[in-house]
């Protein structure tokens, strides 16, 4: 079966898109049609058999809602909690930050595209930068006129940033991927789940030991690991910017607060609706069970 | 809170409800029959009585969908 995610060097050759919409599912999807689905994903497999089930589905954007098993009504604290806070010299970096934007106009050109570019170093040549999507969860978001997302800013694959390398190793994750998710005012992305594919992609690809690992779908993690996703606030929070978990929402955050959150079951979704850029840091990896993570423990950095 | 352990403990403690009468709807139950979706209701007030409200809309029913539904559930923390 020809792949409808691809990796990263792969994208530019094979990426196919759905260009009939009839092939589309549609908004709200069919009860007994997310069903079918949830059982098919619930069948045992290793991760390698599940990130390649994925990597073949026609419709990425039915089996993440199906993947979802969040019920309305789940408390806050199994949705969005604090992990962290970042003590830095926050301003010198959004200085950077900023500055970096302004030179590379992310916050002008950011129309979230079939560019073939994906996380690339060079910003100069990024007027039109996608981040990586399934082809048929982008061509659903453009349908309901989604067209506009956030930029990604890459920091593990370049030496732009160290600083924020230093704290992308404070939370000791392995395959770790860093990048600044930065939305520009007007940007929205949503609502959807995640399986944070591109690191567990990149740590199957690379780990035999993690390949061959059956899966959890009910946990979306490998036995034994835990996919982490943490997002530390850059900058101060500006009215009008909008990170909502379903019925529950993350607000009115400092620079160095840094939450964990239910990426797994409870859909997402984020706005811009301020006049000021909302830049997080998005670091993603793999922990093992017993790491303070996957404990929900607290810790407080100065760096 | 996850659906399928729900979904599991509704069925289990319902007679008559099987898995295929309780489906998942962007975080609501949803049900064909009205007479299950009442049985579960009942159920769902007593396990949360006192922390969370259990609601009851009827839902709109797609043309793209294959079958039609008659109620849907869903929490809200009092």
């Amino acid at each position: 079966m020809q792949g409808f995610r691809v990796s990263a060097e792969q994208i530019d050759k094979t990426q196919v898109r759905i260009k009939d919409h009839n092939h589309l599912h549609v908004h709200p999807y069919d009860p007994e049609v997310l069903e079918k689905v949830r059982q098919d994903m619930f069948k045992p497999r290793t991760c390698k058999e599940f990130i390649d089930w994925i990597d073949t589905h026609p419709h990425y954007d039915v089996v993440a809602e199906a993947s979802s098993q969040y019920i309305r009504g789940t408390d806050r604290d199994e949705v969005v909690w604090n992990c962290a806070e970042v003590q830095t010299d926050w301003k010198a970096i959004m200085d950077k930050v900023s500055s970096y934007a302004k030179e590379n106009n992310v916050d002008m050109n950011f129309n979230t595209d079939y560019t073939k570019e994906w996380r690339i170093n060079n910003m100069e040549e990024q007027n039109t930068f996608v981040p990586f999507r399934h082809n048929s969860e982008l061509d659903n978001q453009h349908k309901h006129g989604f067209k506009k997302q956030y930029q990604l800013i890459e920091v593990t694959l370049t030496e732009i940033f160290p600083e924020l390398k230093d704290i992308e190793n404070l939370f000791e994750m392995h395959w770790t991927k860093t990048d600044i998710n930065y939305q520009p005012t007007s940007g929205a992305f949503p609502r959807h789940v995640d399986f944070l594919a591109t690191t567990f992609k990149r740590a199957i690809d690379n780990d035999p030991e993690i390949a061959n690992t059956m899966y959890d779908p009910m946990t979306k993690n490998p036995v034994g690991w835990r996919l982490k996703r943490v997002l530390v606030a850059m900058d101060n929070w500006y009215p009008g910017q909008l990170f909502g978990f379903e019925e529950h929402t993350w607000s009115n955050w400092k620079a160095g607060q840094t939450i964990d959150f239910n990426w797994n079951h409870c859909r997402h979704a984020t706005a811009n609706s301020g006049y000021n850029a909302r830049p997080l840091l998005k670091i993603t990896g793999l922990v093992r069970d017993d790491h303070w993570l996957a404990k929900k423990q607290f810790r407080t950095f100065k760096i | 809170m996850i659906f399928i352990e729900l979904r599991d403990e509704i069925v289990k403690n319902i007679p008559g409800v099987q898995h295929k009468d309780v489906l998942l709807l962007e975080g609501k139950l949803i049900f064909k029959k009205k007479a299950t979706s009442e049985s579960v209701k009942k159920y769902l007030q007593e396990k949360f009585d006192g922390t969370h409200e259990v609601i009851e809309n009827q839902p709109r029913n797609w043309p793209h969908w294959g079958a039609t539904y008659a109620s849907e559930l869903y929490l809200r923390i009092i």
